[in-house]
C-alpha cells in the first residue's frame, strides 16, 4: 500500500472507503432511475450488486493506473501513458461491468417490481453508462491529484538544486576567502614581484578570474565545460606558481566535449581537495590529471595522504554528488586504491 | 648565523631568503626544507643551527609535528598566513611569530 502511494500521488484509502459506498448508493438513482416508492424499486440487493461492481471496477482501474505509471514514469511520456492507460481501462471496465452485470442481473432484478424490473438490455445499457461515466470522473480526480503532486515534487527538486548550488558557491567562497588562501596567494605575489614582474601580473589576473567566476556562477545550475575548465586552468596556475615542481597538473580535454555541461565549481573543488588531503613536497610531488573518459570528466591524483587534515568539512564531495542526483540519473563515481584517488563526474548533454 | 627555512611553497621560501640576505651578510641560509618528514630527518643529524624559520602548514602536515618527532633546541620563528596558531606556537620553543606576507621592516627588528 505504502509503496503504491508514490504512484498514486496521495493516500487514497480514505477516498476509497468513503466514495465506493457513496457512489454505489447514488449510481442506481441516477443511471437506472430506481426509486424507493415506485417500481423499479431500489432494493438492498441492488445496492449490494452496485457496491460489488463499483468496488471491483475502482480497484481494478486503480491497479491499471499504478501499472501504467510504473511503466511510463517520465513526465515526457505522459500523453502516451494516458492513451494506453485509457484504452486498457475502457476495456477492463466494459468487460467487468458486463460480466458482473450478467451474473448479478438475476440476483437483484426480480425484486425491483411487478413488471419484472428492468429488462436485461436496459440493465446492461444502464450499467455500462454508469460504469464509464463514474470511472471517467474518478480517474479525472486521481489524475489531477497526481499531476499536482508531480508538480509540487518538481518544484521542490528545483528548490533543492538551487540550495545545493548556492551551498557550493558558499563553500568555494569560504575556502577562497579563507585567510590562508588569500594571504598565501598575496605572499606568493609579494615574492614573485621582484624576481618576475610579468609573472606577478599574470598571477593577479588569474586570481581575479577565479574570484570573479565564483561570484558569477551563483545562479547557474550547470555551465559549459569550457567555462569551468577556463577557470580551472586559472586556479591551476595559482597552485603551480605556489608549489612549483612539487605539483604537476595536466589538463587534457579535447575540444569536441567543450560544449557539454558540468555543475559549476566542481572541478575546482576536486583539485582543492587533492591539495588539501595530500602531501605536496619535493620528495613526494603530487600529480593531478584532468581528462575526459567516455561520458565523464575524471580528476585523478596519486594518493599520499597527509597525517592530519585541517578545516576539512567533508561536504565538498557530497555537495557535488547531491547536485548530480538532482540533475541527472548518472552518478558521481569515486574510486580509491592504495596509491590513486579518482573521481569521475558525468558530463551532461545539452 | 646559520639559518634554516622550513616552508612548503618555494616562492614564499625564496622571498624570505631574499629578505634575510638583504638584511645582513652575516645571515647564511644553510637549508630549505618543505615537509615535516625531511625537516625531522635534517634536524636529527644537523645540530649546528642558530635559527629556524618555520611555516605552520607544511607539505605533509603541521610543523608542530616536528616537535613531537624530534627535540629541537634551536630557537624558532614561525611564519604563517594566519594567526590561528599563536597559542600553540607558544608551547614550543618559538621566539617570534611573523605573518605573511612578511614585512622587511618587521623582520629586521627581530
Amino acid at each position: 500500500m505504502r509503496r503504491n502511494n508514490n504512484k498514486i500521488g496521495f493516500d487514497d484509502r480514505l477516498l476509497m472507503i468513503t466514495m465506493i459506498p457513496v457512489t454505489s448508493l447514488i449510481i442506481p438513482f441516477v443511471f437506472s432511475g430506481l426509486r424507493f416508492q415506485r417500481p423499479p424499486y431500489y432494493t438492498v440487493r441492488v445496492y449490494i450488486s452496485t457496491f460489488i461492481c463499483t468496488g471491483a471496477i475502482w480497484i481494478g482501474n486503480r491497479y491499471i493506473m499504478i501499472w501504467a505509471r510504473s511503466r511510463y514514469p517520465q513526465f515526457e511520456n505522459v500523453k502516451r501513458r494516458l492513451i494506453i492507460q485509457s484504452a486498457i481501462m475502457l476495456g477492463f471496465t466494459l468487460i467487468a461491468t458486463n460480466l458482473l452485470g450478467y451474473l448479478l442481473h438475476d440476483y437483484c432484478n426480480p425484486q425491483m417490481g411487478k413488471a419484472g424490473g428492468v429488462s436485461l438490455v436496459d440493465f446492461i445499457f444502464n450499467s455500462n453508462n454508469a460504469a464509464i461515466f463514474s470511472t471517467l470522473t474518478v480517474v479525472a480526480i486521481y489524475e489531477s491529484i497526481y499531476f499536482m503532486s508531480e508538480l509540487r515534487q518538481s518544484i521542490e527538486e528545483k528548490e533543492l538544486l538551487k540550495r545545493e548550488s548556492l551551498q557550493a558557491q558558499l563553500n568555494a567562497l569560504r575556502t577562497q576567502v579563507n585567510p590562508h588562501f588569500l594571504f598565501n596567494n598575496l605572499n606568493t605575489v609579494a615574492s614573485v614581484i621582484p624576481e618576475n614582474p610579468k609573472l606577478a601580473v599574470d598571477f593577479v589576473q588569474q586570481l581575479s578570474k577565479v574570484y570573479r567566476h565564483i561570484l558569477e556562477v551563483k545562479d547557474e545550475r550547470i555551465i559549459p565545460l569550457k567555462d569551468e575548465l577556463d577557470v580551472l586552468k586559472a586556479y591551476a596556475f595559482l597552485l603551480k606558481t605556489r608549489f612549483g615542481d612539487n605539483l604537476a597538473i595536466n589538463i587534457d580535454v579535447d575540444n569536441e566535449r567543450m560544449e557539454k555541461k558540468i555543475v559549476p565549481l566542481s572541478l575546482q573543488l576536486l583539485m582543492e581537495n587533492a591539495i588539501k588531503h595530500n602531501i605536496v613536497s619535493a620528495d613526494k610531488p603530487l600529480t593531478i590529471n584532468v581528462y575526459a573518459l567516455n561520458g565523464t570528466l575524471v580528476v585523478s591524483n596519486n594518493l599520499q595522504k597527509k597525517n592530519q587534515v585541517l578545516e576539512s568539512t567533508g561536504t565538498g564531495l557530497d555537495n557535488i554528488r547531491n547536485r548530480y542526483k538532482l540533475l541527472s540519473d548518472k552518478i558521481v563515481e569515486v574510486k580509491e586504491s592504495d596509491n590513486n584517488f579518482t573521481v569521475s563526474i558525468p558530463l551532461i548533454e545539452n | 648565523m646559520q639559518v634554516v627555512i622550513i616552508e612548503d611553497e618555494a616562492p614564499a621560501a625564496n622571498r624570505l631568503a631574499a629578505l634575510l640576505q638583504h638584511i645582513g651578510n652575516e645571515i647564511n641560509i644553510v637549508k630549505k626544507l618543505d615537509s615535516v618528514e625531511s625537516a625531522v630527518a635534517y634536524l636529527e643529524k644537523e645540530k649546528n643551527i642558530d635559527l629556524i624559520f618555520m611555516d605552520i602548514q607544511l607539505a605533509d602536515g603541521l610543523s608542530f609535528d616536528i616537535f613531537q618527532q624530534t627535540t629541537v633546541k634551536t630557537p624558532v620563528i614561525f611564519t604563517t598566513a594566519f594567526d590561528q596558531y599563536t597559542l600553540k606556537a607558544f608551547k614550543v620553543n618559538s621566539i617570534d611569530y611573523l605573518l605573511k606576507p612578511v614585512d622587511e621592516e618587521e623582520l629586521k627588528r627581530r
